[in-house]
């Protein structure tokens, strides 16, 4: 089967994505690399909450009962037969092997019968690509700040596929320290926007936690140090009896999360001259990141953009997305497609 | 056998990891035990270094299995290459000299205070093997990581490490290296080596005997 021709058909370029590297099983059908046709995510966070965490039996169990499910829903919500597609994009890694692997092999499955191409998408892509879905227009060189449970990344983007990694975490991600500081304090998961919302009752300036900023000019992340100085507040505090509050310590931690990923950024930003950032993952639907980083954007001629919160968090949609400019590139994966769990951004 | 170390800052915990890290190979299992904080990543981030792993190993909490495929024989081959041509002992040298160890033997007989310095690298080691990272902080069922196969990575041509590995004990291989990590806050942590086979011995005393020079006074 050659590829060369661009596929559209009187419903125009039509790529399905497929996303099932964590806890969320989801696909959706995206028209011309912006219309959402359908977006579905059959969300196994009700099952996880009771554990604290994504238990991976639970998720690659739940991805296989709900796979077909899920992918049938997207395509009949998006009104087109599998004939009709461009493409199927699927994540291939980073992630869980068993819940990739639900994915991928799904993916492939329907690519080879329906005699369409089959696409292979970086997670890490995906989440920096849900951005192209809301701003097409987006001009390279840009800055993505992509910070997950999994990951914290600063990327340097010069053009679709062609990115340099320039910091990245030495020891834990960003919304982990959340996931864990969030644990001990009690809040339950997931951390991020539980923290956020014991933060609005609190103090900011209550505790002074460190800012791990490492070594001169660099743009790693640390996170590893912060979760640690929290963790030794309560102890102390346990000691002599004290009850620290809850709402002043999330607070505290967070502001200093956000202090340090906004910092980054802006060093990010006057080591490469690009002023235009977009953020990714599932933190980057923290309030006050976007706006302290809005703010800062602002006053240094800048810009910030990022997806609605429903796109930040693992989607079918961001998956589609990534899929369709390497459609537009001809980039498309060989029927023997693997799964990566410890992919590379490259 | 038994073997104690103590660590007075993250940093001292990379090094104790660095120093594992040049005698661990394919088939080891490592059990890093110790609360939030405690420095099991740190530790696994040594060890990473001291394998000479091409990326930084980074907590695997929320992947849960992090694999390094084929970061180690590429590098290994590369630093092996260079040592053998002598270029960067001088480098790992003063970075390892100034470390000072205490270590105490299970009998509790304090060694003399340990001038560190490269002597030697192994040269017989495997360069295929790859390395394995997990973290079972999120788990609360043994049969979750059953399901996922952990088992499966007790292989010849693996190195486990395994952060929070009580959940799995039942299905932990007897002959492992088991750590363990006391000490909370700004308190110093105490690490308790220890391991059932012979063959640890010897390995341990590799160790000592490959890496670390005791200095005369």
């Amino acid at each position: 089967m050659s590829y060369g021709e661009i596929k559209q058909s009187d419903a125009g370029l039509l790529i399905l994505g497929i996303e099932t590297s964590c806890d969320e099983t989801a696909a959706a059908v995206l028209k011309n690399g912006t219309e959402l046709l359908s977006h579905v995510i059959s969300s196994q966070i009700t099952t996880h909450q009771k554990y604290g965490g994504v238990v991976p039996e639970i998720a690659s169990r739940e991805h296989l009962l709900h796979f077909q499910q899920v992918v049938e829903k997207a395509m009949a919500g998006a009104k087109v037969d599998y004939g009709d597609l461009a493409a199927i994009a699927v994540t291939y890694g980073p992630g869980l092997v068993g819940s990739l692997l639900v994915g991928v092999a799904g993916a492939k499955a329907i690519a080879y019968a329906a005699g369409v191409p089959l696409i292979g998408v970086n997670h890490l892509e995906a989440h920096i690509y849900a951005n192209f879905l809301v701003h097409p227009h987006l001009v390279f060189p840009c800055l993505a700040l992509l910070v997950s449970g999994g990951h914290t990344h600063l990327i340097l983007l010069r053009g679709h596929g062609d990115y340099e990694v320039l910091g990245r975490t030495r020891d834990d991600a960003a919304g982990e320290a959340l996931d864990k500081v969030a644990r001990t304090l009690g809040l339950g998961y997931p951390g991020g926007p539980q923290v956020q919302k014991a933060a609005a009752a609190g103090n900011a300036a209550a505790f002074d936690f460190p800012r791990a900023m490492l070594e001169p000019g660099s743009l790693d992340f640390s996170f590893s140090g912060m979760k640690s100085a929290v963790l030794n507040a309560l102890n102390t505090a346990r000691m002599k009896g004290i009850n620290l509050g809850v709402p002043d310590l999330a607070a505290s931690f967070q502001q200093a999360v956000v202090d340090v990923l906004v910092r980054k950024t802006l060093l990010a930003v006057e080591q490469t001259g690009v002023t235009h950032v977009l953020l990714a993952g599932g933190v980057a639907a923290n309030d006050l990141l976007r706006k302290t980083l809005t703010q800062e954007l602002k006053e240094r001629e800048g810009r910030l953009f990022f997806p609605p919160p429903h796109l930040c968090t693992d989607n079918g949609a961001m998956v589609a997305s990534a899929g369709y400019h390497r459609y537009l590139a001809r980039d498309f994966a060989p029927w023997t497609l693997n799964a990566v769990p410890g992919l590379n951004l490259t | 056998m038994e073997w104690h170390y103590t660590s007075y800052s993250p940093e001292d915990t990379r090094k104790l990891g660095l120093a594992l890290g040049r005698v661990l190979r394919g088939g080891d299992v490592v059990c890093l035990r110790g609360g939030l904080g405690a420095g099991k990543t740190a530790l696994a981030q040594g060890i990473g270094e001291g394998l000479g792993l091409e990326v930084p190993v980074t907590s695997p909490t929320f992947t849960l299995i992090q694999e390094y495929n084929d970061c180690i024989a590429e590098d290994r081959r590369k630093r092996n290459r260079r040592e053998n041509e002598g270029e960067d002992r001088i480098e790992a040298r003063s970075e390892l000299v100034q470390l000072k160890l205490n270590i105490e033997t299970s009998v509790g007989e304090p060694l003399p205070l340990a001038e560190v310095g490269v002597s030697r690298l192994d040269e017989d080691r495997s360069e295929n093997f790859k390395v394995v990272h997990m973290d079972f902080y999120r788990l609360t069922q043994p049969q979750e990581a059953e399901v996922i196969g952990v088992s499966d990575f007790f292989q010849e041509d693996i190195l486990v490490l395994i952060e929070w590995p009580d959940i799995i004990e039942d299905i932990l291989p007897a002959e492992r290296l088991d750590i363990r990590i006391e000490g909370d806050g700004e308190e110093p942590r105490r690490f308790t080596l220890s391991a059932d086979s012979e063959e640890w011995v010897g390995r341990w005393q590799d160790l000592r005997g490959g890496i670390y020079e005791v200095s005369g006074n």
